[in-house]
């Protein structure tokens, strides 16, 4: 896992020492190695900060060129399948210097162009310069693992694993965009390709982009689609193939040359990977977050799942006073972003990368094998229309929903036209009307909850702390057969997750199996101190900048609005970082 | 072994010994038992009407609220019980049924009382001040504050607006529109009446029709007949073939119907019936003298215009500087300041604060209809804990009020416990003049939290102000989710005493003894 960074400037040479200190903003992401490459005449850059796993020598650094000096790649991320992509390529003659994925994802694109793309299994983001043709390829993994963002202006062209890389550029700047803010107060996120910043965008998951550094043109095109399917079979062959699946993807995601841990939270997602871990005879520590004085708190079932498998845990826990982190999550996040579970999930990475360089977590279970709330709440739904699967899904992500209909109660008027009036514009592109309301749902989550938010939630919390997350679940080719399924195969209204139950009630406690499906969040009252958000906003930089009217925020606190208290205390934070 | 009966305590103001005469009233009426008023007499405005009264002073230092809550805590000593229990009732519970001696029979020793309708944190505020106010409550004390003076700012200025309103509206009545106004009224009248007759001319000429059997049986075979010439029209576009005999038939159908309708208005016209009892409706007001103007959309005699004056209004008042705005509803300045009544204030409020005034119930309330408590509080228990070392570890605990309770001689540690501590509170300066936060220590000290209940029956309070309890009727009241349908036998009125307004009071009077015997 790695930070990467590019510059393609039209107006000059670019200082190196200038490209190094952005490049550096990253060194998070990255902190094992840097390096720096200058192509044309000094007017493109390539950059990335290096977190080794495989050829900790020097085989792997980057950026990496092919023998040829034609192409030149700095990449973040794991390609799980890389032993086999390189017999691929061996076959048809291409030779290797080196033991890394990197090289093999090089010589790839060198013989495939962007062919190489759906031979790719694993987490990605990556930028090649064609010094030939003078072009920029820039791509991302197929649910968006791993981030990429880029700026584009005719002054050039700007590309880094987190925004703070673009940011650091000193020939630019940045100007808030307003529509995105108010999307951000919708969604708790900002939804893809648009960022908090007007002149920067996120490359959406499975896409690919070409820059022409010469006519200044970008085309961006998408490689891979989702696809839903209503395969029929025997739901025991159904229960052997996930099994399959999962037990290959757990052993790819376990190629490393150092210790692997995984987060632990006794849910049956965590606890399934722990399982699989075991089972391929490997034995990871697993790190468990808790909360002070919550009977719920998930570290005892963490605790019962570890005693089961034999496998050490270590356990931090959780207090009030760890929103002290919001400062540090402000910095790291880049943009407002307000998943509830950002806390503990910043904590829990910062334990583990005490002892360890990656872990495995759990995403991507939940939106495959139907075991969110919301897919139950539909499941039994039959036929619905469009407005109605957008006003259920809205309504089941919305946290405090702020749409057209009342975001005028919070923000002054000249912000207000800027936000949009389809303010369900983003599930309204991923929604897939003609499915079963399960299906449609699963798929939304897949696109807009996991990809823009979950993904992006841990990517940040993990990188925090130079700690890279493996997410087995989301082997695409799992993903691709859970979605081929018919939900009479894959779903069960009294088992959840039945094909993932399947599979490991045999070999977890039952009093896991039996356990209600709890978010990695915390108690409500970690959330509730009405205080600290009156604290943090009362005098703060959105009210000084009427971005919120202050008469909505005493509705707020009057009517312990806990949730839109939340979104408007992180963007806060994050206003008080960027000095907007 | 005494009986068991019933204790008021009562000392100081008119005010409170009438509410007493009132609930002793009730109280006789109801119940069997004794009733003993506690007093101290020296105290007292006017004069207690009963015949059985213990007369009791009270430390002259207290004032008079202090005294009454002195007796009250102390009416184990004042009015001692053996094993049969007293119950002590607070002057403004009252007894509505014949039921309510059954409180007795819910006695559990060491002694018994009613839930109180709030949970402790609501409660805490009324009993204690707060040792460090949470910034949630200082903010929103503050911002409250200021928004209501911005309120009452914008209030001045829309009565301003809405006085200016009212006398531009007031000067046109008087002095331009008084010169038309005698003229109007008559043509005004004179149309009225016009219209009246002529509706009453059709209504007569409808009922002679309708009674004359004849011509209806001509009348129905017309109606027949034309159902089916329409049959046949439709028939025959359907199938052009075949037009032309369908045709023939229909004419023919024609025919004869049109001779029925022509004998049936001979029919009409032979019996004095009008065929047609009204021309045309302008030419009926035509022949009055009234003309309709399709220009201005208006009915005008010699030259003046009728039903005008709210048009003309509004021109006067456009043209002095005010617009309505059609979206809004609301009259407006011409640089767009809006004005109108109270409601507008009031919504005003609730959109920008997610609060709003309810005169009805002399509170704020929050969009569901709860009653806004803007300083929910954990500071009575530190200040217990402070006070008298008392641990209460439940902060949500369910305390209990004291408006009903039964004592008898098991009660006396409790009892003692409760009273010493009341007393001390009042000299402590962050304690307000109560006892039911000392009866929370007292609970906790002698390990009485989870100690039954009284049922609520015995001490419903009917608060005026609470956001869930519903009045059904017949002082049937559901209280919550959980506890509907309940029949209080002693209703505590709470806020609002003799409010002939709440249909609770007036149920309350309706069983007042006398009306009832």
């Amino acid at each position: 896992m790695c930070g990467i960074i590019g510059w393609l400037n039209k107006e000059g040479e670019i200082h190196l020492p200038e490209f190094d200190s952005m490049r550096d903003t990253l060194a998070h992401r990255g902190p094992d190695g840097a390096g720096s490459r200058l192509f044309q005449s000094g007017k493109v850059a390539l950059g990335h900060r290096r977190l080794s796993f495989l050829d900790l020598g020097e085989g792997g650094s980057q950026p990496m060129a092919c023998a040829d000096d034609r192409f030149h790649l700095t990449f973040n991320g794991e390609i799980y399948n890389y032993k086999e992509v390189r017999q691929i390529l061996e076959s048809k003659g291409y030779t290797f210097r080196s033991e890394s994925d990197t090289e093999v994802l090089l010589v790839g694109y060198k013989a495939l162009g962007k062919g190489i793309l759906p031979l790719l299994k694993g987490m990605f983001a990556f930028g090649i310069w064609d010094n030939e043709a003078k072009k920029l390829f820039l791509a991302r993994d197929r649910f968006g693992i791993k981030p990429l963002y880029y700026y584009q202006t005719a002054k050039g062209f700007l590309f880094a694993s987190e925004i703070k890389g673009i940011q650091a550029c000193p020939s630019i700047t940045l100007s808030l965009d307003l529509t995105a803010l108010t999307d951000y107060l919708t969604y708790r996120f900002v939804p893809s390709p648009r960022s908090i910043w007007r002149e920067v965008s996120k490359l959406p998951p499975a896409h690919s982009l070409e820059y022409d550094f010469n006519t200044g043109n970008a085309r961006i095109e998408e490689y891979w689609s989702l696809e839903i399917g209503d395969k029929r079979m025997a739901r025991k062959d159904a229960v052997r193939k996930v099994d399959e699946l999962l037990s290959r993807s757990v052993r790819e995601h376990l190629r490393s040359d150092v210790p692997i841990g995984t987060f632990l939270s006794g849910g049956y997602d965590s606890s399934a990977l722990a399982y699989y871990m075991v089972r391929e005879n490997y034995s990871p520590t697993a790190y468990s977050i808790g909360f002070d004085a919550w009977n719920d708190s998930e570290h005892f079932q963490a605790k019962t799942v570890a005693d089961h498998l034999g496998i050490p845990l270590e356990v931090e826990m959780a207090g009030n006073e760890q929103l002290g982190l919001m400062p540090k999550l402000a910095h790291h996040y880049d943009e407002p972003f307000a998943d509830i579970s950002i806390i503990p999930t910043i904590m829990v990475s910062g334990l583990a990368a005490q002892s360890v360089k990656a872990v495995f977590s759990g995403e991507g279970a939940d939106e495959m094998f139907g075991g969110y709330w919301w897919q139950k709440k539909i499941a039994k739904q039959g036929a619905m229309s469009r407005k109605d699967l957008l006003e259920d899904y809205a309504e089941a992500m919305s946290m405090g929903r702020m749409d057209s209909g009342n975001l005028k109660e919070y923000l002054p008027g000249d912000l207000l036209e800027a936000a949009r009036k389809d303010s369900y514009f983003f599930y309204d592109k991923h929604i897939k009307e003609d499915e079963v309301p399960l299906n449609a749902f699963r798929y939304m989550d897949a696109k807009s909850f996991m990809g823009e938010l979950v993904l992006t939630k841990v990517d940040r919390a993990t990188m925090a702390y130079s700690l890279e997350a493996r997410v087995p679940f989301l082997d695409h080719e799992l993903v691709e057969f859970m979605f081929s399924l018919s939900p009479s195969v894959f779903y069960d209204e009294k088992k959840t997750k039945f094909l993932l139950r399947e599979n490991i009630k045999q070999h977890l406690p039952p009093s896991i199996l039996k356990r209600k499906k709890q978010g990695f969040v915390g108690p409500d009252k970690y959330y509730g101190n009405t205080d600290w958000y009156v604290e943090c906003l009362s005098n703060g930089h959105l009210i000084k900048n009427k971005i919120l009217n202050r008469n909505a925020l005493l509705k707020m606190v009057v009517t312990n609005d806990i949730w839109r208290l939340w979104k408007f205390c992180v963007l806060e934070f994050w206003w008080d970082k960027n000095n907007t | 072994m005494t009986d068991s009966k019933f204790v008021f305590v009562v000392c100081g103001g008119k005010e409170h010994i009438d509410t007493l005469h009132f609930s002793l009233e009730y109280l006789k009426y109801y119940s069997d038992k004794e009733i003993v008023i506690l007093t101290d007499s020296t105290r007292n405005e006017i004069p207690i009407v009963h015949d059985n009264v213990i007369d009791v002073k009270a430390p002259e230092e207290y004032d008079h609220h202090q005294a009454s809550i002195y007796l009250k805590t102390g009416v184990h000593k004042f009015v001692p019980a053996g094993k049969a229990p007293n119950c002590y009732l607070d002057t403004d519970v009252v007894a509505v049924d014949n039921e309510c001696d059954s409180v007795f029979g819910n006695y559990n020793s060491p002694i018994a009382f009613c839930s109180d309708h709030c949970k402790m944190p609501e409660f805490s505020p009324s009993a204690v001040m707060d040792a460090e106010p949470s910034s949630r409550n200082l903010f929103i004390h503050k911002e409250l504050g200021k928004y209501f003076k911005d309120i009452e700012k914008k209030k001045k200025e829309i009565n301003t607006l809405n006085k200016d309103f009212v006398e531009n509206r007031k000067k046109w009545m008087d002095n331009i529109y008084k010169g038309q106004l005698l003229k109007v009224k008559e043509y005004e009248n004179e149309f009225l009446d016009i219209s009246w007759r002529f509706d009453e001319k059709v209504r007569l000429a409808d009922e002679s029709r309708a009674n004359h059997k004849t011509y209806l049986r001509i009348k129905r075979i017309s109606d027949k007949l034309f159902n089916r010439i329409e049959k046949i029209r439709t028939f025959i576009n359907r199938s052009p073939k075949i037009r032309a005999p369908f045709r023939l038939v229909r004419f023919g159908l024609k025919v004869i119907r049109k001779i029925l309708l022509l004998s049936a208005d001979f029919l009409l016209k032979v019996n004095n019936i009008e065929i047609k009892p009204y021309p045309h409706l302008e030419t009926y007001f035509g022949e009055h003298g009234f003309t309709y103007s399709p220009e201005g959309e208006e009915w005008l005699k010699n030259g003046v215009s009728l039903f005008q004056m709210d048009r003309l209004m509004l021109q006067y008042l456009e043209d002095n500087g005010y617009s309505f705005n059609e979206e809004s509803c609301l009259w407006e300045t011409k640089d767009g300041k809006k004005f109108a009544d109270e409601d507008f204030i009031l919504n005003l409020t609730k959109k920008d604060t997610g609060i709003v005034w309810n005169p009805n119930r002399n509170a704020w309330q929050d969009q569901d209809g709860n009653i806004f408590r803007p300083s929910r509080s954990d500071a009575l228990r530190g200040r217990i804990k402070e006070a008298f070392d008392v641990n209460v570890s439940h902060p949500e605990w369910q305390h209990w009020n004291g408006g009903v309770f039964l004592y008898n001689e098991d009660s006396t540690p409790f009892l003692d416990t409760w009273h010493n501590w009341t007393l001390e509170a009042f000299d402590l300066p962050a304690w307000f003049t109560r006892d039911q936060g000392t009866l929370i220590a007292s609970v906790w000290k002698h390990g009485l939290e989870n100690h039954p209940v009284l049922p609520l029956k015995f001490n419903l309070l009917a608060d005026y102000y609470h956001p869930t309890m519903v009045h059904k009727g017949n002082l049937q009241f559901d209280v919550n989710e959980k506890r509907k349908g309940i029949k209080p036998s002693l209703i505590h009125i709470y806020h609002h005493w003799a409010d002939k307004s709440w249909d609770v009071w007036q149920e309350v009077t309706h069983r007042y003894p006398k009306m009832t015997k």
